[in-house]
């Protein structure tokens, strides 16, 4: 990029000057924007797409625990006296480490900002490995594929293949309450969600390093109207229409944003340049500028890509997840700075698990897998769910340790749901699944992730 | 607001200065008349647009000149010659630039670059236009991607695979999966190479990479299907696996022992390889291939003792010989290349090209492009422009070129406003899935549009602002300072500028193919003749014409319902 950069600077000489009179616009006074968090939510959704090898990213500490995970995972096992252990002490003198690469995430682990849910991912209901085996079990469709696994992440629907998503069924629901702008509630750093479509909500969608965008030359009169004549204009066709509606949208919401943002007060905190910090960064300036923008509720979406590591996963891994342990620092403390750590909640998600055993270089495609969460609200510190028995041909082990979640999708988002605010009976509509898991009615949280 | 939204708003605003100052018109000369067309049998208004309408599907993006040539020549006759050129390759491109500009990445241009240059090089100004874009929709199935760094540092992995993918594509499907495999771009982008026989005593299996992607993606997905592309379902209503886990684990079992070939002809190679060669397919080694017999599709067994290429070569005839190619590729072929949503007849049509049902031929590939372009469907096609080949369209059909003729583009600028890029893709599922419906009509009306999963409100405006840059700067593909700047030849419609109506028609002619409503014209029609008026620089309003004609969704679908 930096080439093509300075390209576009070299020959528009006087562009440096509008850029900076630009950054001038953000320095509004603070006392100008009383922001209220008194009812304020956010969830934020990091994909870390191809399917990460997270028994890399948490891994057995306890000796014999350790020794089990090395032995199977060969020469993928990352040396003991190299992972950063946890202050967490579970049943049966359980201990967890963290990859190296991420001592950002054992801190925030250890002040209770942090957790873990272990061996989680879709389940169309609970299963054992003998109904598996016996061909009886009710599976997730696509099992073991990246694009089926991904898409029921994100759908949460593991039976079935539905067009929407988890926060685009709460944003079908909510919207049109708890949002008095233009601008979706649900905001996209990288691209399109399924997470966030709904049938009546679409989501909006920023740019990591430019933000929001608008269309050049809109500020000029007789060229905004014949656009706006343009985009008036009534298709018959669907496609048509459907792009009509999208760029209609994008130019509204472009408009609104980029004032709301430029009204809000500065952040102070400072973020690396990688994609995945700026997606951050856009995010908490999103969060800053919540009472300009209207929405009590957001939902956020980032994906980092280029974790499907059959070759190399070793290396490749030791370069990727201390980004992602930065970024999420970064975050946690802008999210600090705008004193509102307890109303927003960060979590991962990815395709599946991998292989335990090794092809030598890498590991194959898995189920389970285990995700971060992270807020102020959090019973931190914990982890959730059952981190599995690494032995090879254990009960959970379907083959070369590709292991049988033991928590399911519906269930973390279940937690997540109601400390959004969305009410036990409507529990159903946004998690179809749900009933059976846990009993939706109960208002019971299935995982108690959250301080009541 | 960004920089680049800054630089069209500061571009138009020399706009309105030029325009909004009055007076001007009356200083502009007359409207140059149009050369009358020849006399004899000048192709009618329908034929012309037909013509378009093909060579918008057909190539990058049609000259008026080639609009008008294929509307007196007609199809048939232009898919014939194009089926008989000889590709025009990158590779040649990126060692004419080693051989000018060195292979240093501390100078400018650096060699990452060189296959960029080639790919815009070709694409834009090489006349075997229909292989070229058959690649193009090739690599969008076949995927390799440059966000490894291997595959984008080394210039020759992408321009070779583009160059096989050009070869096979006018062959058969059966030696274009073979090549395919044995690239080294896919090898080291789905891991198969350096991919080892088990190891019991390490407790290593095979990388099931490569195996499981080349059912799911490049020959029979992940169901069975019907000649019409349809899934079939069981009697409970579901649909059938084409294959489990434990094919996978078979498969995985074939696809050990290559390694990269030798980086001259007779050079040395060995397993194991560490140091990438990319332009020469991989090679066997059987030292490291997985022993014994392995279980494949529909009951084949190859048997125990056999080498690993005549592995490899029975695991490619068992997948080209499963039904399900015909309607899988050729559908997504389909959606590539005219429509998203064809008819099950249409599907049926283009199964029966890939399966020789008239010829006894089995996959012949130019039997199932010609099938795809000349079926009756395609006047009826519908579909969201890639905003790639948009960007693309402009360039060509404006003829963009450097002074030398080169076009050394590097299409940053068109990957970061519209995440979408020749060989960027974000996975081996490319930069969308063939099934996504987006919310709203499209999904109503039961159907699908692939291109909407990359529009957004990020790129939606990404496009609008890289058609206006593309138009309005000085050099319309953003390439490197030290190489020539391109610029684009506006001769076809500035004649026009002054004539609102004529100018339109020919942009719906060109870029429409002729399927502008008429509200649209209407509204652009008044602007250019307003604009025009206003301002004495018919360039200007030449660009700012096309760009509010380009922006619309009159442009942005191809066909209309």
């Amino acid at each position: 990029m930096n080439i093509n950069r300075r390209k576009f600077l070299h020959q528009i000489g006087h562009v440096g000057v509008a850029l900076g009179a630009g950054t001038q616009l953000g320095m509004v006074s603070a006392a100008a924007n009383a922001q209220t968090n008194a009812d304020y939510c956010a969830m934020v959704c990091v994909l870390l797409a191809g399917g990460a090898d997270s028994f890399n990213m948490l891994i057995p500490y306890d000796q014999a625990r350790y020794d089990q995970y090395a032995t199977t995972r060969t020469d993928l096992a990352l040396p003991r006296n190299e992972i950063l252990p946890l202050g967490f002490a579970g049943t049966d003198g359980q201990e967890f480490a963290v990859h190296p690469g991420m001592p950002q995430v054992q801190a925030l682990f250890d002040s209770n900002d942090l957790a873990f849910v272990a061996n989680v991912g879709p389940l169309a209901e609970p299963t054992t490995r003998t109904a598996i085996d016996a061909g009886t079990a009710n599976l997730p469709l696509g099992l073991f594929s990246h694009s089926d696994q991904i898409a029921v992440w994100q759908t949460t629907a593991a039976g079935s293949r539905i067009t929407t998503g988890f926060a685009g069924r709460i944003a079908d629901m909510l919207e049109a309450q708890i949002n008095t702008g233009p601008i979706s509630m649900n905001i996209s750093l990288s691209g399109n969600a399924l997470f966030q479509t709904g049938t009546q909500v679409s989501g909006y969608t920023m740019d990591a390093e430019d933000g929001a965008r608008t269309v050049g030359g809109y500020d000029n009169d007789s060229f905004r109207s014949t656009l706006d004549a343009l985009l008036d204009v009534n298709h018959q066709d669907p496609f048509r229409q459907a792009y009509r509606t999208s760029l209609r949208g994008a130019i509204d919401s472009g408009v609104e944003l980029t004032t709301a943002l430029e009204a809000a007060t500065p952040l102070n905190t400072t973020f690396s340049a990688t994609p995945f910090s700026q997606s951050l960064r856009q995010i908490a300036r999103v969060i800053s500028a919540r009472d300009q923008i209207g929405a009590s509720r957001q939902t956020f979406f980032v994906t980092v890509g280029g974790w499907d590591h059959h070759d190399e996963v070793l290396n490749n891994q030791a370069n990727m997840l201390p980004g992602i342990s930065q970024g999420l620092s970064e975050f946690h403390a802008a999210l600090v700075e705008l004193g509102m750590l307890d109303n927003v909640t960060t979590f991962t998600i990815s395709d599946f698990g991998r292989t335990l055993t090794s092809n030598g270089r890498g590991s194959d495609h898995g189920w389970g897998g285990h995700q971060i969460i992270m807020g102020g609200r959090l019973n931190g510190g914990q982890i959730f769910g059952q981190y599995p028995d690494t032995t090879i041909d254990s009960e959970l082990d379907l083959g070369r340790g590709r292991f049988l979640p033991t928590t399911s999708t519906d269930e973390v988002y279940a937690d997540l749901a109601l400390w959004f605010g969305i009410s036990p009976n409507d529990l159903p509509t946004i998690l179809p699944n749900i009933g059976r898991f846990t009993d939706p009615a109960s208002g019971t949280p299935p995982l108690g992730l959250f301080l009541t | 607001m960004s920089t680049r939204s800054l630089l069209v708003a500061s571009l138009i605003t020399v706009l309105t200065a030029c325009g909004g100052g009055g007076g001007g018109g009356s200083a502009n000369p007359p409207p140059t008349s149009i050369t009358p067309p020849p006399a004899a049998q000048p192709p009618t208004q329908s034929e012309l647009q037909a013509a378009a309408k093909f060579l918008s599907l057909a190539t990058f993006g049609p000259t008026l000149e080639e609009i008008e040539s294929v509307a007196e020549s007609g199809t048939n006759d232009w898919l014939d010659t194009q089926f008989a050129m000889a590709p025009s390759r990158h590779l040649p491109i990126v060692v004419r630039y080693i051989d000018e500009y060195g292979f240093d990445f501390q100078t400018m241009p650096i060699p990452s670059f060189y296959r960029r240059f080639a790919f815009y090089e070709q694409a834009l100004t090489a006349n075997d236009q229909l292989r070229q874009l058959v690649a193009y929709a090739l690599s969008q199935i076949f995927v390799v991607s440059d966000n490894v760094g291997a595959l984008n540092n080394d210039p020759s992995a992408l321009a070779s695979y583009y160059d096989m993918l050009m070869e096979q594509g006018f062959g058969n499907y059966r030696d274009l999966l073979l090549a395919v495999t044995l690239h080294p771009a896919m090898g080291l982008y789905l891991s198969h190479v350096n991919n080892g026989k088990s190891d019991p005593l390490a407790n290593t299996f095979p990388d099931e990479n490569y195996a499981r992607e080349v059912m799911q993606l490049f020959s029979i997905g992940l169901f069975e299907l019907n000649p019409d592309g349809s899934v079939v379902q069981d009697s409970s209503g579901n649909p059938i696996p084409t294959y489990d886990n434990a094919d996978i684990r078979e498969f995985s079992k074939i696809f050990t022992g290559l390694s990269y070939g030798p980086r001259e002809p007779g050079g040395p190679s060995f397993f194991g390889n560490g140091n990438p060669v990319l332009h020469v397919p991989m090679v066997m080694f059987d030292d490291f291939h997985e022993p014994g017999s392995k279980s494949l599709l529909n009951g084949l067994v190859v048997p125990d003792g056999q080498d690993g290429m005549a592995d490899i070569e029975a695991a490619i005839e068992n997948l080209f010989n499963h039904p399900n190619v015909g309607p899988f590729i050729g559908k997504q072929l389909i959606q590539r290349l005219v429509t998203s949503n064809p008819s099950p007849a249409y599907v049926t049509r283009v199964t029966q090209a890939f399966n020789g049902d008239q010829s006894g031929v089995r996959g012949d590939m130019t039997a199932v492009i010609r099938a795809i372009l000349t079926d009756p469907e395609v006047d009826s096609a519908i579909r969201l422009r890639e905003p790639f080949r948009r960007y693309l369209a402009i360039n060509r059909s404006l003829q963009a070129r450097g002074e030398d003729g080169t076009v050394p583009g590097l299409g940053f600028v068109a990957a970061f406003l519209t995440q979408q890029h020749v060989f960027s893709s974000p996975s081996v599922f490319n930069f969308y899935l063939p099934s996504f419906s987006p919310a709203g009509p499209v999904q109503d009306a039961g159907l699908v549009a692939p291109e909407f999963q990359i529009t957004n409100a990020s790129t939606v405006i990404g496009i609008t602002n890289l058609i206006a840059y593309t138009l309005f700067n000085e050099t319309s593909i953003d390439s490197p300072e030290e190489l020539a700047d391109i610029t684009l030849n506006l001769d076809d419609f500035l004649p026009l500028v002054g004539d609102g109506q004529a100018l339109v028609d020919q942009i719906n002619l060109v870029f429409f193919a002729g399927d502008m409503d008429e509200e649209t014209e209407s509204i652009l029609v008044t602007y250019a003749d307003d604009t025009f008026a206003a301002s004495s620089d018919d360039v200007l309003t030449l660009r700012a014409t096309l760009y509010l004609a380009l922006a619309t969704p009159a442009y942005a679908v191809s066909g209309e319902m």
